[in-house]
């Protein structure tokens, strides 16, 4: 199985949630509204790139539109690989907070 | 609306086509919902950092970008030759250690001495448009000597007459004893004109500051509190403001607080408040009575000093005319306020530091480029091979530079850290003056102007040892270094190169040692001039009675007996007296007078140091008495008025007559004071520096002329620091409300006075110090490098029948010759710059044979020991080993 760190874990969560096609901007407007916190075109591309390369995403290049200045935008998709790993990942965190939330809550 | 900012589109490129395009079109999107420069900034940089990372990390080039067929770009080369020198640090981690290590001693000395000289030039002096403000100091046509003190009214008349000023502000100080809540304090209380604050240019950081209303007769009583006092006293609460605090027993209202960086003046105590000076407009320019204040201006705008200087002559000639009772030989100097450091001769020292650290950082690069060197014949053959297959000359100096430039981050990063901490070990044993007096003294530190030096020294020295290396590398001939290499020799070129820079190290230290031997040797002639008293277990401490309780001579004289009783009473006192102005503490008191008998013209008064003391002080500081008497019980109130004046004054006023029953009036010719007859003569004392002349002094006894602020001076049996709380609480008795300060001993104002010689002293010492153990690593590793590469020389020889200590005075020879070829020049470099500290520091004397003689002593003791090292491992040689592994 292949691990996650904290960031490609969030990043795969961002696909599941935008679904395919979704590209850099929405990626890192649903981080940024979800977890507070704005990360670089430059960072989330680098992350996507590795989990290219361990088969977890799969990318290709879009037509340019007009927003962009005619600039071609690169848009993700989750692969199968790509889902499982999440799920592992999500079992693993959901294991490790079991029987923590109430001590969580109390601070 | 703006688009992005230009330059950050311009820094995408460095990222390769493919990449740039999908993140440029990412961030364009951003812009067009939300344009937000900042952002746009911090994303970009980001974004180049992460794919920097990310290549680095060997992840090679971005997937899914194969097919395309733009070029690489700049900044992959690049990428792959920081990754190629990374690993190559991290190969050798020994050499890198050495190298960085070497780098960080340089450029952290460096950085260091950049922050401390830039606190001393006063460059960030926290008024607006600093350059333009200015003392207005007086001059004395008559002694061409300048004094910082003018009358008030010839400050107003100034302010109002010339047109190339805006406006002209005055301060006085005050020292005021705060009284209140907590325990009583002294504070350095100045008042100011109404205007000063505005005309400095700065506003208050809570509440306001002064107002032309403020500095009215009848105006109530405001105080503009420091940040410092503000956080010290009043724990920083803003709702302070409105409240009143005690000042010489007059309540102030706290009507405003100024900001923490704001210090005001320069070069005298920082204020801690700041009350309005105040004065009836109509009767200002009254010369009579007038106080003698600190002027200080700020020029008009596209004002010069020049012209505005010679509009001040102007209308000075124009106030001695209308005044010539007081104004008489009296012209004006401006100055700019930031060069007084100038003026005091810090910035001689600072540029003298500056030099010698260069050349440290200069030492420390050699070194560098001496191992670069050594290295570079290692890697003749690795060159070699990428030549073969096709790397451009350019291509590879540019891959050596690359690895220069990492190696100098890697230096300046862990010398900024090395600077740090010795700044911040510097800021924590200031002493008590420069603490109190040093504008932005607290803002030592590596700052953002630190950092700036520091990148353009750590640019430079990556040129300076990188270059050398790079180019001598790039232009070996192919053939032969593949041929050759592996087989250990050397080059000549490489050998002279390399000698040539062990003779450079050692001409640089020995000028450096002798620069620092010139200093120390100064120094020790300062620390035994006399100042003329005896300054060892004397322990001193100030009293400053305030009006409102003590405004009666008879208050006053009752005070300091009671306490001068108990002072002489306490366990471990030999005896005790006060004087209103110590030696050597920086306080000064001066008069005009007159003697019976010699004329002088009304306004040309000659001027002596005044100073008032109890009848034990001579037999105190054991200040001889030359001629006459000593003051004592005698010189009561109401006896006759007496002065005792010291040599200096009687040899100018009588030349070799007999002063004693001579007598003088202080003052103006006009004066009505007391006729004082002089009974007694006493020897010189250096009141302000050990550097200067002694000056004339007039002698009072404190009964006949009682003041307000006396210090104390105690001779104490044994060690003056553990009397010194004795003979304080003893004191203390007398008044329990009544501050005592500045309590140190005799000998911690004596060296203070020594301070900033001593300091400039002891930093060019460890400079001098790291320049000969840089030099002595530097003959080190070229001797030893250079057995290393005639192992197979010295095996022939010695199996031809040499004994091995002839190898070994072999070795040693040759190192000591470039030793003594180097020390002869530095010798020669150091007498210049002896002759240039000389002229700079008018303390040192380039004359002095000692330092040349000793420091090439050291050199040649140094360099032989560090030549014989490396020459033993020659000594030792096996040659059937050598000759068999051949």
């Amino acid at each position: 199985m292949s691990r996650l760190g904290a960031f490609e874990h969030l990043l795969l969560l961002a696909l599941v949630r935008l679904g395919d096609g979704t590209y850099g901007v929405p990626i890192g407007n649903e981080l940024a509204a979800r977890t507070g916190r704005r990360v670089s075109p430059g960072a989330i591309y680098t992350a996507l790139d590795r989990l290219e390369r361990r088969g977890l995403v799969r990318s290709h290049l879009d037509d340019p539109t007009s927003v962009r200045g005619g600039k071609r935008k690169r848009c993700y998709r989750l692969t199968a690989a790509g889902a499982k790993a999440v799920r592992q990942a999500q079992q693993a965190m959901n294991r490790m907070v079991q029987g923590v939330r109430p001590k969580l809550q109390e601070e | 609306m703006a688009g992005p900012p230009r330059l950050a589109r311009l820094l995408l490129r460095l990222l390769p086509p493919p990449v740039r395009e999908v993140v440029e079109g990412d961030l364009d999107e951003l812009w067009s919902s939300d344009p937000s420069p900042l952002r746009d900034w911090r994303l970009t940089l980001a974004s180049i950092g992460a794919w920097s990372w990310h290549r680095l990390r060997g992840h090679g080039r971005p997937l899914g970008y194969e097919q395309t067929n733009q070029g690489d770009g700049v900044m992959q080369e690049l990428l792959q030759d920081i990754g190629y020198g990374l690993r190559l640090m991290r190969r050798a981690p020994g050499f890198t250690a050495a190298i960085v290590l070497t780098l960080a001693v340089g450029i952290g000395a460096n950085a260091a001495t950049f922050s401390i000289v830039d606190v001393m030039a006063l460059t960030p002096l926290s008024y607006k448009n600093p350059e333009r403000i200015a003392f207005v100091f007086g001059w004395n046509a008559e002694r061409q000597q300048r004094r910082f003190n003018i009358p008030l009214a010839d400050a107003i008349d100034i302010g109002k007459a010339m047109t190339s000023l805006d406006g002209v502000a005055a301060y006085l100080y005050w020292s005021a004893n705060l009284t209140g809540a907590a325990s009583p304090e002294r504070v350095q209380a100045y008042r100011v004109t109404a205007n000063t604050f505005a005309l400095l240019g700065v506003d208050a950081a809570y509440g306001r500051t002064l107002t032309a209303a403020d500095g009215r007769p009848d105006a109530a009583d405001v105080v503009v509190l420091s940040h410092g006092l503000w956080q010290r006293r009043f724990g920083g609460a803003p709702s302070i403001l409105g409240h009143t605090m005690t000042l010489d027993g007059h309540p102030h209202t706290i009507v405003g607080i100024m900001p923490r960086q704001f210090e005001f003046p320069v070069f005298n105590f920082k204020g801690d408040v700041w009350t309005p000076l105040k004065y009836d407009e109509a009767t200002a320019s009254a010369r009579a009575g007038s106080p003698s204040i600190v002027a200080i201006t700020r020029l008009r705008p596209n004002v010069g000093y020049a012209p505005a200087q010679a509009e001040l002559d102007t209308v000075m000639r124009r106030l001695e005319t209308d005044n010539p009772r007081t104004n008489r030989g009296l012209g004006g100097r401006l100055l700019e306020m930031r060069t007084l450091g100038e003026e005091f001769g810090t910035s001689s020292i600072s540029l003298v530091l500056m030099l010698a650290v260069g050349f440290v950082l200069l030492l420390a690069c050699a070194n560098v480029a001496n191992l670069l060197l050594s290295r570079a014949v290692s890697r003749e053959r690795e060159i070699g091979v990428r030549a073969a297959i096709g790397a451009g000359r350019a291509r590879i100096v540019r891959q050596l530079l690359t690895e220069s430039a990492l190696l100098s981050a890697a230096g300046s990063v862990a010398g900024v850290a090395l600077a740090a901490l010795v700044l911040r070990w510097i800021r924590g044993s200031l002493p008590e003056l420069l603490l109190l007096t040093q504008p932005n003294i607290l803002d030592l530190g590596v700052d953002r102007r630190t950092l700036l030096y520091t990148t353009g020294l750590a640019t430079v020295s990556a040129l300076l040892f990188g270059a050398a290396p790079a180019f001598k590398t790039a232009r070996s001939d192919l053939l032969t270094s593949l041929k050759s290499a592996g087989h250990g020799g050397s080059s000549p070129r490489h050998r002279r190169a390399r000698a040539a820079l062990m003779v450079g190290e050692v001409a640089v230290s020995v000028m450096l040692l002798v620069g620092a031997g010139l200093l120390v040797r100064a120094v020790e002639r300062l620390r035994h001039v006399d100042p003329g008293f005896n300054p060892e277990s004397v322990a001193t401490m100030t009293v400053s009675l305030p009006e409102y309780r003590y405004a009666a001579a008879d208050a006053q004289r009752n005070f300091f007996n009671a306490a001068l009783t108990n002072a002489q009473q306490t366990a471990g006192v030999r005896s005790a007296a006060f004087i209103n102005v110590l030696p050597l503490s920086t306080y000064d008191s001066a008069t005009r007078y007159v003697v019976t008998g010699q004329d002088v013209e009304p306004g040309r008064e000659p001027t002596a140091g005044l100073r008032t003391v109890t009848p034990d002080y001579f037999a105190t500081l054991q200040i001889p008495v030359h001629a006459g008497r000593s003051f004592d019980s005698r010189d009561e109130a109401q006896a006759q008025p007496v002065a005792i004046v010291n040599q200096d004054f009687a040899r100018r006023t009588f030349g070799d007559a007999d002063p004693i029953g001579r007598s003088l009036r202080l003052g103006r010719a006009n004066s009505t004071g007391a006729l004082r007859t002089i009974v007694g003569v006493v020897g010189n004392v250096l009141h302000n520096s050990l550097t200067g002349r002694p000056d004339p002094e007039i002698y009072l006894p404190f009964a006949q002329a009682p003041g307000p602020t006396m210090v104390l001076a105690a001779r104490i049996t044994g060690d003056p620091d553990r009397a010194i709380d004795a003979v304080r609480a003893s004191m203390a008795k007398v008044d329990p409300d009544q501050p005592i300060f500045q309590v140190k001993t005799m000998r911690a104002l004596v060296d203070a006075a020594l301070l900033p010689n001593t300091t400039a002293t002891a930093i060019m010492a460890v400079f001098a110090g790291l320049a000969l153990i840089l030099a002595s690593i530097g003959i080190y590793g070229v001797t030893s490098y250079a057995v290393t590469q005639q192992t197979r020389e010295f095996g022939v020889r010695l199996a031809l029948g040499a004994t091995p200590r002839a190898l070994l005075g072999l070795v040693v020879r040759r190192g000591l010759l470039l030793v003594a070829i180097g020390t002869a020049i530095g010798a020669a470099a150091a007498v210049a710059a002896g002759r240039a500290l000389a002229a700079l520091l008018p303390s040192v004397s380039a004359a002095d044979a000692v330092p040349y003689l000793a420091v090439s002593a050291i050199l040649l003791m140094v360099g032989g020991a560090a030549c014989y090292v490396p020459a033993r491992r020659a000594m030792r040689l096996d040659p059937v080993e050598i000759l068999r592994a051949d």
